[in-house]
């Protein structure tokens, strides 16, 4: 692990982001952000995914790229300096692929994993969330039942990223709420299968370029063909899934921090104020010095628990970790940002208050930053 | 967060098929201290190794994501162990009509009695295991 090198591959994909996040995606990352949450702009998805990288995990053998961990996390650093909404759906899409690449059947994965690498862009969603079960994942009441073969399903569930845009849900249901963990099973649930409606498009605060949804399952019948993993494997495959997913999610905060840090930098250098630059001020450029510190800690974290997964080592708490460190340095930095560009930061015309409304949302998603010092304490 | 309880369950099963942690280590291909750590939560057991457990202890999954004291909608006043008593100590009752005095049960059952007698404690202990949670599966009523 002491070898912070980055191979001549990975640094030929971080350019090729880099230009494709610059020419493709940055444009419009003002238009999107002022779009209405209803309407979609699929315009990112469809670059992105002309370069194979709305999955990038997806295996080779299925058509994807079959990056690692580690060469995702570089990505999505890219694409979070430029807008971490659109790197989140980057993420929503790994989740949703997750379950089926570590335990999914050969149909499964023949099935749901190449579209995901397709030139037209397919999204994918990864349903766990409900109105009354949030970080608590073992109240969830969605309920589902097998017959002959076939599984009913009946429930709501919440704030789902893709929701009615995908071409799957990868969906967590169970068969009795006493029965905590056991008791769960993990579907995959087409998007034209009957009684799957699309309930309320959220209006956010930030990453305002992402769909998120309300589904709901009325009676939605599925085979058992589309039950991922062996019986009473669902909550294991669901934590796994979380403790890879939060990596990445720690990577798109480094980007998003990233941005606003060279942002900062760059107009600190510029502004004058009394007969010189505002960097000069030690206020200023400790600030900026202490932000870049905590920006690389935070990489750095990310990228530790991203080889940790890649080499198929314990990375649960490198991974929670790596999560709070990217997340808190995205707001830090925004929020620092904003105090160096003065009352110019907190208008529209720059960059800085978006990257402060996108960023507030790093701390909830994949479960609360609380959680992850719960996962962390119980492993200490 | 949850794996305490698998640690515990695992624990469980691991001794009930009579193996040290030294010996499900090397089984598995880990470390001993890396097992005790599963037992103990303090480290996450993640799915494909899990798998290997359950494959080699003779479990389902589900036995270890169950806490000891879940109850099966037709025995709600049984926690787990006590369940697997109860399956234990019918079996044993059952015992001494064998071999073949006639006194009960059709000659399938004898059989399925005789197999059972001719195995080790261990061997016992997974059949018994195994119709413990066979007899929750078709209590969950799930298939
Ligand atoms: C924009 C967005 C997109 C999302 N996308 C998805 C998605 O695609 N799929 C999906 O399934 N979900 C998604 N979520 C849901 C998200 O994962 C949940 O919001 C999150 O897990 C928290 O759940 P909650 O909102 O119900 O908060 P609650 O669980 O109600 O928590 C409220 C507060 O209590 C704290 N808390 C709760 N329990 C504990 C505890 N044990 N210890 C310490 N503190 C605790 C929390 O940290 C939080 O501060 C999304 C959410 C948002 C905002």
């Amino acid at each position: 692990m002491a070898n912070f090198n980055i191979s001549a591959e990975q640094r030929q994909l971080v350019e090729e982001v880099r230009a494709l996040a610059l020419r493709q995606i940055a444009p419009a990352v003002g238009m999107l952000d002022e779009a209405d949450d209803g309407r979609f702009n699929d315009g990112p998805f469809r670059a992105l995914a002309e370069h194979n990288l709305l999955t990038p995990t997806v295996p080779q053998e299925y058509g994807g790229r079959g990056l690692g961990y580690f060469s995702t996390a570089l990505a999505l650093e890219e694409l979070g300096a430029v807008c971490a909404g659109v790197a989140t759906v980057v993420t929503a899409n790994i989740h949703a692929a997750s379950p089926i690449i570590l335990a999914g059947s050969a149909g499964q994965r023949g099935t749901y994993l190449p579209p995901l690498a397709y030139a037209e862009p397919c999204l994918a969603a990864f349903a766990l969330t409900e109105p009354e079960a949030g970080s608590d994942i073992t109240s969830i009441a969605t309920t589902t039942a097998c017959n002959k073969g076939l599984w009913t399903i009946n429930g709501v569930k919440e704030f789902v990223i893709n929701g009615g845009l995908a071409r799957f849900t990868t969906l967590f249901a169970t068969t009795d709420k006493e029965d905590k963990r056991a008791g769960l099973v993990a579907f995959i649930v087409p998007y034209d299968v009957q009684g799957l409606k699309v309930g309320t498009v959220h209006n956010k605060m930030g990453i305002r370029c992402v769909r998120t949804a309300r589904l709901i399952l009325d009676k939605v019948i599925v085979p058992d063909e589309l039950v991922i993993g062996p019986r009473g494997s669902a909550y294991l495959l669901l934590m796994q899934t979380f403790d890879r997913g939060r990596a990445l999610a720690g990577a798109v905060g480094v980007g998003l921090a990233r941005a606003a840090f060279e942002f900062a930098l760059q107009y600190s250098k510029h502004r004058q104020q009394f007969g010189r630059p505002v960097f000069a001020q030690q206020a200023v450029s400790f600030v900026l010095a202490e932000l870049a510190a905590r920006i690389e800690s935070a990489r750095l974290l990310v990228w530790k628990a991203c080889w940790l997964i890649d080499n198929d080592l314990d990375y649960t708490m490198a991974s929670s970790m790596a999560k709070i460190a990217g997340s808190q340095v995205a707001q830090e930095a925004a929020a620092a940002a904003m105090d160096i560009c003065g009352g110019r930061g907190y208008l529209k015309d720059l960059p800085v208050e978006k990257y402060l409304r996108d960023a507030r949302v790093l701390s909830l998603i994949e479960g609360t930053n609380n959680i992850q010092k719960a996962v962390i304490a119980s492993l200490l | 967060m949850g794996y305490k309880s698998i640690g515990k369950q695992l624990q469980l099963a691991r001794e009930q098929a009579g193996y040290s942690q030294e010996q499900l280590a090397a089984k598995i291909g880990c470390s001993q201290s890396t097992l005790s750590n599963y037992e103990k939560g303090k480290r996450r057991v993640y799915l494909a190794q899990l798998a290997l457990i359950a494959e080699i202890l003779g479990k389902p999954i589900e036995f270890f994501l169950r806490s000891a004291d879940f109850h099966t909608p037709g025995q709600h006043n049984l926690p787990g162990d006590k369940l697997y008593d109860l399956y234990a100590n019918d079996l044993k009752q059952k015992l001494p009509v064998f071999p073949g005095t006639g006194s009960a049960g059709s000659s399938e059952e004898q059989n399925l009695l005789a197999a059972y007698a001719s195995l080790s404690p261990e061997g016992q202990r997974l059949v018994i295991d195994f119709i413990t949670w066979l007899k929750k599966k078709e209590a969950l009523g799930n298939g």
